[in-house]
């Protein structure tokens, strides 16, 4: 049987044995994550996380069975409200915020006795794809710390990436969870939306996020994945239908796959991206694969259809922060509780949250509601309905996570559309709902990991991460830089 | 609990017509809730023509077979009801349409 490369399992399995003390492991990450100087967590839960090793070592000394996740040292992003831990989606406006709850997904993986080593870094409010624009200061790539991580889960994908945390949870509302996973060489999975509660994630747009794991393999995403997929009542957007468990059927066999490749989407890709996409679409070829490269025209205008609602529902998210019941307020003088309400958001937003604020604004004003937002809604029913129609003749379609690896800091001099344009292979899936996973596929010239991602049609999650695995199980390309090592 | 917020965007905006000066810049900023210092506005105005640039491109989209039969849609627009006035109910039932409004629900 072909060696696992699930960190979730040598973890469990090194606990179980006792190679390895909770209290021993967890001290080991905490310790490297106080070296790291890639700037990837905003705050360490150092004591909480040794109180809760000790229970699970107490536990295994007791001679009681630890579940597949008990003990498992994790980082949540920013954005993730955590009951008493700070969580400061990287803003000022929320620096000194404590929730007094946990988000759904905090409350199940620590019912599954998970440990939280801290909160992660990340773009500001979830609005960037660098991890250029926290508050807290950038986050370095861990293959190359003069590069960025990629974003808005930057800390997430880099803490996994260099071995301080065993995985992430990140979320993704246009590509922050596949593209800096693409940029950090691990595995990134946005599922269909609804399969997630996004009940206690702070919201960026609420018809666009949705939360998932940042692990190393895909077999830890599907661990993850089946952990979080379950329906919660307190999210009117949760999916009431059964999702299929992925873990279980990984090494199922498959059908012989028709994959669908939109030409498009490898427009001004680099070379490089080009090739190594291609050949991992080889791969799949040689087991058997259907595959007809197509053009998909409607893509072409998924970006502008995701600024468009993206920031008009983000506008109307950001209007709770006004400094008066929560958060940062503004401590200078002000004339009335309208003037107050903007200096305290001025002062406390950063440029880009500022921006897309202006944006959405804009385009929900009387004037052009009709041609802009009411359009992108219809557009978005475009968009989604010609996905629907691919996936009758494809199981799933390929295309690259991101046109490029990681650039640098700085990459877009000011330029905010510049910036946008990184995303442009990664907002259909959010567009359109449906699930989409980034998988690394090999290294460019200068050894910065490349991904390819991959799209199945809603609820398929199972089958999506079956046909990943099928490709990781040959073709390992991650790694772990530094940090907690485990024998991969 | 019904997500209401990004609902409630059509209640909210009003004014700024279009973005060709800096006196309609700062109606939107005030609005919006932001304020800018003067040196700021130049490269604040700079960057929101080249991302409005960008985005009205949605504007220039001419599927013939954009369509919306969303019944809260339809009352909002044809009746011209206040989304306030909707119940419960018939928020939701328009937000689970398949049809385009609000794409909360997926079908299954």
């Amino acid at each position: 049987m072909r060696k696992s490369n699930s960190v979730i399992k040598k973890i469990h399995n090194a606990l179980v044995s006792r190679k390895i003390s909770c209290f021993e492991l967890v001290s080991w990450y905490l310790k490297e994550i106080e070296k790291s100087d890639l700037n990837a967590f905003i705050s360490v839960t150092k004591e909480s996380a040794l109180e809760e090793a000790k229970k699970v070592d107490s536990k295994l000394e007791r001679g009681e069975k630890i579940g597949l996740l008990e003990g498992v040292p994790i980082s949540l992003k920013d954005n993730l409200s955590t009951k008493g831990v700070l969580t400061t989606c990287a803003s000022k406006m929320l620096s000194n915020y404590v929730p007094i709850y946990d988000a759904t997904v905090c409350e199940i993986l620590k019912k599954n006795g998970t440990i939280l080593l801290g909160k992660n870094n990340m773009d500001q409010f979830a609005m960037g794809s660098s991890n250029e624009t926290s508050y807290f200061g950038p986050v370095k790539n861990p293959h190359n710390k003069s590069k960025v991580p990629g974003g808005s889960s930057g800390g997430s994908c880099a803490s996994v990436a260099a071995g301080l945390a065993a995985f992430s949870i990140g979320s993704d509302t246009g590509g922050s969870i596949r593209q800096p996973a693409s940029f950090c060489g691990i595995v990134g999975l946005k599922p269909t939306y609804g399969a997630i509660s996004r009940y206690g994630l702070i919201p960026l747009a609420s018809s666009l996020d949705q939360i998932g794991p940042l692990t190393l393999t895909v077999e830890d995403s599907a661990i993850v994945f089946d952990c979080l997929s379950v329906h919660d009542p307190r999210d009117e957007t949760s999916s009431r239908i059964k999702i299929p468990k992925s873990f279980e059927h990984l090494n199922d066999k498959l059908p012989k796959l028709r994959i669908g490749v939109p030409t498009n989407c490898f427009k001004g890709s680099d070379k490089e991206v080009y090739d190594s996409v291609e050949n991992a679409i080889k791969f799949y070829e040689k087991l058997g694969a259907t595959v007809t490269h197509f053009e998909f025209p409607e893509l072409d205008s998924s970006m502008p259809v995701y600024c468009v609602l993206g920031r008009a529902e983000t506008a109307s998210n950001m209007a709770r922060y006004d400094g008066i019941r929560y958060g940062y307020k503004y401590t200078g003088k002000y004339e009335d509780v309208n003037d107050l309400m903007a200096k305290t958001r001025s002062d406390a937003l950063g440029e880009e949250v500022k921006r897309r604020i202006l944006i959405g604004s804009y385009v929900l004003n009387s004037g052009y509601y009709d041609s802009l937002y009411k359009k992108s809604l219809g557009l978005r029913k475009l968009i989604t309905d010609k996905f629907n129609k691919q996936f009758e003749k494809f199981d799933v379609i390929i295309t690259p996570t991101s046109p490029f690896t990681a650039f640098d800091f700085d990459y877009a001099h000011g330029d905010p559309v510049k910036m946008y344009l990184a995303d442009i292979c990664v907002v259909n899936a959010n567009i359109a709902g449906i699930p989409a996973i980034s998988i690394p596929c090999g290294y460019d010239s200068k050894n910065l990991p490349i991904g390819m991602q991959l799209m199945s049609k809603n609820w398929s999650e199972d089958f999506l991460l079956r046909v990943s695995y099928a490709y990781e199980k040959e073709n390992f390309f991650a790694k772990i830089i530094g940090g907690v090592q485990f024998e991969i | 609990m019904i997500e209401i917020d990004f609902l409630n965007c059509y209640n909210c905006r009003k004014g700024v017509d279009n973005l060709i000066n800096k006196n309609e810049m700062l109606k939107l900023t005030s609005s919006s809730r932001l304020e800018f210092s003067e040196d700021e506005i130049p490269k604040l105005m700079k960057d929101m023509e080249s991302i409005m640039e960008f985005t009205e491109k949605v504007a220039e989209y001419n599927y013939s077979d954009l369509h919306c039969d969303c019944p809260v849609e339809k009352r909002r627009i044809d009746e011209s009801v206040d989304l306030g006035e909707f119940t419960r109910e018939e928020i939701l039932s328009g937000a689970i349409s398949k049809n385009g409004f609000f794409f909360i629900k997926n079908s299954n």
